[in-house]
């Protein structure tokens, strides 16, 4: 959304969004998701597994924003730069928690020689 | 930026409610809760593998059943929007009120559907002792169900506030708020789409 | 039937557990138990005595005026240090006394839960609420507000830790706490090896009042961010807010962790789950990697405004700007980033290779660098400065030499190979204390004597303060520095009895001493602030002119205590230390000379409201209830706050102006003191 188009509402100071907007980001979610559940459905077209987590993942982050941009409207306009702000901080903290926790746990599981399967 | 709101009250004749401070104060609010929700991630991205002999995600899970799942969520979403719209481009509290239960409908049938596949699992016997796996799972999917269920009693207590005291700068607030946290709901809704069912499923 | 009526509470043996105990650990008990009684009949008597049931009420109970939740986060806070000290005393006894064939004075299980206690209640329930009351009382007034951005959230921020301390408490006299520890390690918190209810005493204690955390950590984001007087930018704001701001979004980062961990925890007890069983495929190690990333970044939510405090003081006490107040920032901003991201070295023996172990010792290592800045920056603020020594200061002097050795054995640790012998030492429990009662400890105590006139209006006893601490400092380093050498020679943490032969004993007995010598400091402390309310009325005590040390900041600007609504004018700033430059040059607190006469305005403030208090309430229903599995009563309990909460929601009529006429009549009030004091 470039920045023009960002309208802000008087009283809340939230961004709203248009008529358009909405459409617009509802039919690519829909398509989006659509996409990543043909993928896996419908055999994965003879990807890899490896090659198919990463394409459900793409579409899933590629939503994310999205729906980010069309529902919850956040720009790069400077009245919700704290919003932007704060959400880039709390993706990075996302990923440290995520990445970390898995790195920690599945080290643990390949040094102590418990792989998964004998968790199982 | 330095908006003193209470302070810029006492300067102003007449009362005007500012509530630029709430929705950002909420907007924090669902940064923390998606750490809450990446914590689960986290502990389901490790724990899955842990089935104890009993089903995987793959035997136990369908996905065409999911999938609408997901869509109604979706569909719900953007009903929301329509209904803020509605605020601004009819200043029509009877739109709002009627865009927000066609959200609250399909709110409410998603947790409906969510409740029966954890009834159908339950009945075949994999419930959230069966395994680390089944807990995570539980764990996970049921801690967003629990936050639709609070957005949809929020969204009650809404319809009854817009239809007392109409559209005012409160009513406005605290829609915006309940919209960040619906549409956040659909966000995560879609990573537990991903994450859960359909790499469950690879 | 009864047991669905009144859950466990129908069996006596979990109820009365210490009935079935030997006759020494009953005397033990019910002398406790008594004392609670007295203290309590004492205190409620009085109140009624007095007929002061609805002041309190109508003061303090209903109030959203942040200055009063932070007098009150401070008064829960010491009443819950007398009982965490308390349990550290009988800790430190029973160690030196248990050399065998001793077996000291207590039960393994009374030992058990009293080092968990201790613990739990010195981190949630002194420390945590000793920096909730800094921010309450001096946040807003430090960026020239009015008030907190959400005051009825912090009101319910407030009771929702109440009914979590209450909670923690309620388990002397019914039931038991938790054995196992202040982080609750499965699989021995699991209910097959812990089955009574001190585990879920813990769970919900630590559930309820983290909500509350959570809730005043965005509250206190949000005020930081959006409610900064005209001119104060994010470089222009006081050092100690900066903190404050930084804490706060470790606040919100790592309590939504906890309460994860927690609630996993806790549904593996209720619901039968297996998260961190032996079995079904759950893995302990799991959870303490999850309370670890709550655990590591909670010492740097309690010391960095510990370290905003220090850096205030010494300013205003060495009569200079603080030296390096960009670095400073940056310090801070760093070491919020880098907590986040050392966990790891707290299970460096759980068995991850070495290449996990590296990487999170050397990110260890590396916290030292923006903290040793601080410390320079401190120094170099001192150096050449013209400084008194006041007992803020003497405590500030206690925090350099104690918190740089608990900083050098921390680097220590931080090296995995030294780890793999020291992990669950005493030389550990040696390195935490030496760091957090050095920082934390030092620093709350050191910010409460400092702005005690702000929140009361007169100061505390300077000779009595400077005893204090000399007797905390003092007694920490016998306490501890043998606890350090016993560590070094093999004691592990957490030993109920040990052989004679160890040679353990000459030095825990020292390690007693040191723990007496502290118990000193706290009765100076107590002496402290009876000496001064009987004497605040004195001239040198009482505190007329809102800035009794000839401060830097805003919140020396107004009145002691301030007016409820803070600052009669919205103050403008221009630079950093923005009250010091407006004394300088004889302006009021909007940059304007100060003889010029102009009207006031009408005040907008928030309304009181009960429902803070309610909530809390309900809240303890429902976690006393769910505690002993009083199913009923919790669903009631649940609903009841949903449903306050949903009333809450429905009262649109929340605020108030204050009349220019009340305005004036208590400003000119404050200009007659003022005048009285000036020669």
């Amino acid at each position: 959304m470039t920045k023009h188009e960002t309208h802000f509402d008087v009283d809340t100071g939230a961004a709203c969004g248009t008529y358009k907007t909405y459409v617009r980001g509802f039919l690519l979610s829909v398509l989006l998701t659509l996409m990543a559940f043909c993928m896996v459905g419908f055999g994965g077209f003879g990807l890899s597994k490896a090659a198919l987590y990463v394409a459900v993942a793409a579409l899933a982050i590629i939503q994310l924003f999205v729906q980010l941009v069309f529902f919850l409207h956040l720009s790069t306009h400077s009245k919700s730069s704290w919003n932007l702000l704060s959400f880039i901080f709390t993706l990075v903290m996302v990923a440290i928690l995520v990445v970390g926790t898995m790195w920690i746990m599945y080290n643990l599981y390949a040094n102590m020689g418990m792989n998964a399967m004998a968790m199982s | 930026m330095n908006t003193n709101s209470i302070a810029l009250g006492g300067d102003a004749p007449a009362h005007h409610f500012d509530g630029s401070k709430n929705v950002f104060g909420f907007w924090i609010y669902i940064m923390t809760d998606c750490i809450l929700f990446a914590t689960l991630f986290a502990v389901y991205a490790v724990l899955h593998t842990h089935t104890y002999g009993g089903p995987n995600a793959k035997e136990l899970f369908s996905l065409p059943f999911v999938l609408t799942e997901t869509l109604l969520l979706l569909t719900s979403s953007f009903t929301y929007g329509l209904g803020m719209l509605a605020i601004r481009t009819q200043a029509s509290a009877e739109a709002l009120v009627r865009w927000l239960w066609v959200t609250f409908i399909l709110g409410f049938c998603f947790i409906a559907m969510e409740i029966y596949e954890f009834h159908n699992l339950y009945l075949e016997g994999h419930t959230w002792a069966s395994s680390a796996f089944l807990s995570s799972f539980f764990t996970l999917v049921s801690t967003h169900g629990l936050h639709v269920t609070l957005g949809l009693i929020w969204m009650l207590a809404m319809i009854f506030q817009v239809k007392k005291h109409g559209i005012t700068p409160l009513t406005k607030t605290k829609l915006t708020c309940l919209g960040l946290f619906w549409h956040f709901l659909d966000i995560v809704w879609i990573f537990v789409f991903s994450v859960v069912y359909l790499m469950g499923a690879i | 039937m009864l047991e669905t009526l009144i859950g466990k509470l129908s069996n006596p043996q979990e109820v009365f557990p210490y009935m079935y105990e030997p006759v020494s650990q009953q005397i033990i008990i019910f002398s406790m138990l008594a004392f609670i009684v007295l203290a309590g009949v004492a205190v409620l008597g009085s109140i009624t005595y007095f007929k002061k049931w609805g002041y309190l009420w109508r003061e303090w109970i209903v109030t959203v005026d942040h200055k009063r939740i932070g007098a009150m986060y401070l008064i829960v806070a010491f009443v819950m240090l007398v009982r965490g000290f308390a349990d550290a005393v009988m800790m430190r006894v029973q160690q030196a006394m248990a050399a065998s064939p001793s077996d000291g004075y207590l039960v393994p299980q009374h030992f058990d839960q009293i080092f968990t206690a201790h613990g739990v209640i010195m981190i949630f329930f002194v420390a945590m609420p000793l920096m909730f009351a800094m921010f309450n009382l001096v946040v807003p007034l430090q960026i020239g507000a009015r008030d907190v951005a959400f005051p009825f959230l912090n009101a319910a921020s407030f009771w929702l830790f109440v009914a979590g301390a209450l909670l923690a408490n309620v388990s002397l006299l019914i039931g038991d706490f938790s054995h196992a520890g202040w982080l609750a390690y499965p699989p021995f918190s699991e209910i097959a090896y812990s089955p009574t209810v001190g585990t879920d005493y813990y769970i919900w204690a630590i559930q309820i009042s983290g909500i509350g955390t959570l809730l005043s950590g965005i509250n206190f984001f949000v005020t930081i961010l959006k409610m900064r007087c005209q001119g104060m930018t994010l470089m222009k704001m006081p050092i100690f807010t900066w903190t404050a701001l930084c804490s706060s979004i470790l606040v919100m980062l790592i309590f939504p962790v906890l309460t994860i961990a927690l609630a996993l925890l806790g549904l593996d007890r209720y619901m039968d789950m297996h998260f961190f069983t032996t079995t079904f495929g759950g893995d302990q190690m799991m959870y303490v990697n999850l309370i670890w990333i709550w655990g590591h970044p909670e010492v740097y939510v309690l010391v960095l405004p510990a370290f905003g405090i220090y850096s205030e003081i010494v300013a205003t006490f060495s009569r200079k700007p603080l030296f390096g107040y960009v670095t400073m920032v940056w310090a801070t901003a760093v070491i919020t980033v880098l907590s986040f991201i050392v966990w790891a070295h707290h299970f460096f023996t759980m068995g991850a290779g070495a290449d996990v172990n590296a990487v999170f010792g050397i990110l260890t290592m590396i916290i030292s660098v923006p903290t040793g800045v601080k410390v320079f920056n401190w120094l170099f603020t001192m150096y050449r400065g013209r400084i008194t020594f006041t007992s803020p200061m003497y405590w500030m002097m206690g925090f350099f030499v104690t918190f740089t050795i608990g900083g050098m054995t921390g680097v220590m640790l931080a090296v995995p190979g030294i780890d793999f012998q020291a992990h669950n030492s005493a030389f550990l429990v040696a390195h935490f204390h030496n760091t957090i009662i050095g920082g934390v400890v030092f620093g709350y105590f050191a910010g409460l004597t400092y702005w005690f006139p702000k929140m009361f209006g007169f100061k505390l006893n300077e000779r009595l303060g400077k005893c204090a601490a000399w007797c905390w400092v003092i007694g920490f380093f016998v306490a501890f520095v043998p606890i350090y050498i016993a560590g070094g020679l093999g004691l592990t943490r957490r030993l109920y009895h040990y052989d004679a032969a160890t040679g353990f004993q000459p030095y825990l007995i020292v390690a007693a001493i040191g723990a007496g010598i502290i118990a000193l400091g706290v009765v100076f402390q107590v002496l402290q602030i009876i000496v001064s309310i009987k004497n605040k009325n004195k001239p040198e005590y009482r505190d007329l002119t809102g800035d009794p040390w000839n401060g830097r900041t805003l919140e020396w600007a107004t009145s002691s205590p301030p007016a409820f609504y803070n600052f009669a004018r919205d103050p403008e700033v221009t630079c950093i230390d923005a009250f010091w430059e407006q004394k300088e040059k004889g302006l009021d607190v909007q940059g304007k000379p100060k003889n010029q006469s102009r009207p006031y305005h009408a005040i907008h403030m928030p309304k009181n409201t009960a429902m803070g208090f309610i909530i809390g309430i309900l809240a303890f229903i429902f976690a006393f209830a769910m505690v002993w599995h009083i199913w009923w009563l919790a669903i009631v309990g649940l609903v009841a706050s949903i449903g306050a909460i949903i009333v809450r929601s429905f009262n649109y009529d929340i605020d108030y102006y204050v009349p220019v006429k009340e305005v004036e009549r208590i400003e000119l009030k404050h200009q007659q003191e003022m005048t009285m004091v000036k020669p």
